[in-house]
């Protein structure tokens, strides 16, 4: 099977120069996302999991900045370096080749809009051309060709940017645009299995309960059929029930659409049940990757493995990791895994191991495996 | 083993205040009629997703909310307990039975006797971020129950503070600073520290771990069976994280929109739950194993609102077994054989 990669991560160096001192956050990252997989972003907590999928969409928050690197996206036959995007470009890309799921949905609502209001939001951005060609067509078929509104929507699609047909569109008494724009967020709604779509289109985000919310924002991420969906832990805050809902939901939804989906995560249950990749996150490096399977069956790197062990099995004794997780200001020398390490070796201690790949399509940062 | 902890048929309800005059309107039933019983020297988990009630039961158990009706008895020998429900079925109103409750039932308590309970039972909260003070030093904070309760002030407090923070796991240069300079795990220490010192012979642990990494985790989770060993502690585990609660527990309770819908033996509910809703709830957790994928959603639609809980068994309008008794009478917990107790009509058809 041919894959294309439609994310390619290279080399990727995010700082953030905070008072305490620069936080070296991600410290060369190399992930790919291929066409139609879902890769789950795997790592505790400041790892660099949010960083790293916020950099694909050039969305780093100050004092965060990007030093370093490339990150590729498949745009139609072209590959773009976001990194090197100005601000219309980016503006494109966002949203309509890339869009996000964030964690929190009700932070990531906006409170005093309808969810209509909000669905419609992107699409009025990237898909109004369409729209407007549908409102021509329907007032051709009504022989209103020639009426000013059908006039006027020309203009709006050849010239949408000049002062006259903002000015004029303002007179339009249709909104053709807006109406479509309506229809369609009822169907998206629909299509992630909200039951009364008309209804919930017009409720405000403190109407909703916590898994129809999440079920708003997929909705949301969905408006322009993005080739890459990211999910930055989606289903976190929600209940076991409803998680379910939600992973089958996402699991419909690539079947459907054929997006590749970058799932970011922390629960290595939901990795395990939905993911067909992995990638293995460690104080701002990603340490292995490998097919889910090939993950759970025999990892490399000895924090995947100590990260698997530590998953409760009643009966035995709960393993835990010794150690803290280390302070990314000032990040110890060569693998940053070594002071938790069993394995740790002297070359550990003098420079980074660099990502092999051991098997076909294993890779691993271990001086175990290789490299010196 | 003998019971600890008992509660019959607690209740609290929130009301909910409406209209020009601000009256009560509605009620919130966030815990309607709870019974059971800890054994000393178990870990007992209770589960249920959010807004089921658990969280408001083991406030209502430590008093933190004083409890609309129902008993709740701590350490009191099982004659006493036996005559106070018998005089309740008999005589309701007589004196005998209102000086029994004053005396022994923690739900009439007031005042001082509330002061010396604290120091039976204690607390860890889930976020240690908010549940500790931000201005007080973590030698303050560990003191702190000893000083409200007059068990210790000064250098004497000091040697208990230092010897209890050892205990989980932090060094005494912990002493003069604050929480915010400590990771997620460590304040949760901390908090573990403020709910020992004291000596408590219960805890109640309300979802102490799920603020904190996998691997710290565990770490906890280790940190909480050694100290429940060595100092004879009774646990309530609340969490919504069943593999958790199955690994840690020696009984569990499944709890549904402020009622118990099944409770047995930890392995017994995690290797044949006997309630749909249990069903449904183990086989929602996400497997960590790929060769075990289920493609299938055990549960759909959402909680109903504990404003308004359907009439009849709590659980009917989502239940793949519903039948038109269900629709009707409410099932009581009944025994299913070896201590498995569940309220279903399907399981026990003469259950009511």
């Amino acid at each position: 099977m041919s894959q294309t990669t439609l994310i390619k991560v290279k080399d990727l160096y995010v700082n953030f120069y905070t008072y305490a001192g620069v936080v070296q956050a991600l410290d060369g990252v190399n992930v790919d996302l291929k066409q139609g997989e879902i890769l789950g972003l795997v790592g505790e907590t400041g790892c660099g999991k949010s960083v790293t999928s916020l950099s694909i969409l050039n969305l780093v928050p100050a004092p965060g900045k990007i030093e370093g690197g490339s990150i590729l996206v498949k745009k139609g036959e072209t590959n773009d370096d976001v990194l090197l995007m100005d601000d219309p470009e980016l503006r494109q890309m966002r949203g309509r080749d890339v869009s996000m799921i964030f964690q929190e949905p009700r932070a990531y609502l906006n409170p005093v809009y309808t969810v209509e209001n909000q669905i419609s939001e992107s699409m009025l951005v990237h898909r109004k051309e369409e729209f407007l060609k549908r409102g021509i067509g329907e007032l051709e078929k009504e022989k209103k060709g020639k009426s000013f509104e059908a006039k006027l929507y020309r203009r709006m699609i050849t010239k949408p940017s000049s002062i006259t047909t903002r000015l004029l569109g303002k007179l339009s008494r249709q909104r053709v645009w807006k109406k479509e724009a309506q229809k369609e967020v009822v169907s998206v709604l629909k299509s992630v299995e909200i039951s009364d779509p008309d209804r919930v289109a017009r409720m405000y985000p403190h109407e909703l309960s916590g898994g129809m919310a999440q079920r708003v924002v997929i909705a949301m991420s969905l408006a322009c059929n993005p080739s890459v969906l990211i999910a930055d832990e989606p289903t976190t805050n929600l209940d076991v029930t409803v998680q379910a809902q939600i992973l089958n939901l996402i699991r419909q939804l690539k079947k459907k659409y054929a997006s590749s989906i970058l799932y970011i995560t922390h629960d290595l249950g939901v990795v395990a049940q939905l993911c067909d990749r992995v990638a293995v996150m460690y104080a701002g490096n990603v340490i292995e990757t490998a097919d889910v399977f090939e993950v759970f069956k025999s990892p490399f790197h000895p924090y995947t493995r100590a990260l698997l062990e530590s998953i409760p099995t009643p009966g035995k004794e709960f393993k835990s990791i010794p150690g803290l997780v280390p302070s990314l200001v000032d990040p110890i020398s060569g693998c940053r895994f070594r002071d938790r390490c069993r394995y740790a070796m002297e070359i550990c201690q003098k420079t980074k191991p660099p990502f092999l790949e051991v098997k076909p399509g294993h890779f691993a940062a271990c001086y175990l495996y290789g490299g010196s | 083993m003998s019971q600890l902890l008992q509660i019959r048929d607690l209740k609290k309800y929130y009301p909910i205040f409406g209209g020009v005059l601000k009256r009560t309107v509605a009620q919130v039933k966030a815990v309607d009629g709870v019974s059971l019983d800890v054994m000393k020297g178990e870990c007992f988990g209770l589960v249920g997703e959010s807004g089921c009630g658990k969280t408001t039961l083991g406030k209502t158990i430590l008093r933190l909310q004083k409890p609309k009706a129902g008993s709740i008895f701590f350490g009191v020998p099982q004659d006493v307990i036996r005559e106070i429900t018998e005089l309740q079925k008999s005589s309701p109103k007589s004196r005998r039975l209102r000086r029994l409750r004053e005396q022994y039932d923690i739900s009439t308590y007031r005042g001082r006797d509330l002061l010396l309970l604290r120091r039976k039972m204690q607390v860890v909260y889930q976020d240690p971020t908010t549940s500790l003070d931000p201005r007080m030093l973590v030698k303050d904070i560990i003191a702190e129950p000893l000083v409200a309760q007059g068990i210790a002030k000064g250098q004497e407090a000091r040697k208990m503070v230092a010897e209890m923070l050892d205990r989980v796991g932090l060094s005494d240069r912990a002493f003069y600073r604050f929480p915010h300079e400590f990771s997620g795990g460590q304040r949760q220490r901390i908090a573990i520290a403020r709910a020992l010192v004291s000596r408590p012979d219960f805890v109640i642990l309300d979802e102490p771990t799920s603020a904190v990494d996998v691997s710290v985790r565990a770490q906890l989770l280790n940190l909480f069976t050694d100290l429940q060993k060595e100092y004879g502690l009774t646990y309530m585990f609340i969490s919504h994280d069943l593999s958790i609660v199955e690994c840690i527990s020696n009984r569990v309770a499944i709890m549904y929109l402020g009622k118990l819908v099944e409770h047995a033996s930890s392995e017994a509910i995690f290797k044949e739950p006997l309630h749909p809703y249990s069903q449904a709830l183990i086989a929602s957790v996400p497997v960590p194993d790929p060769t075990q994928r289920k493609e299938r959603v055990p549960l759909s639609g959402e909680v109903p609102s504990p404003v308004n809980p359907p009439v009849g068994c709590r659980f009917h309008p989502r239940c793949p077994l519903v039948m038109s008794i269900c629709k009707q009478t409410e099932p009581q917990l009944k025994d299913a054989g070896n201590q498995h107790y569940v309220a279903c009509f399907a399981v026990n058809p003469e259950g009511s």
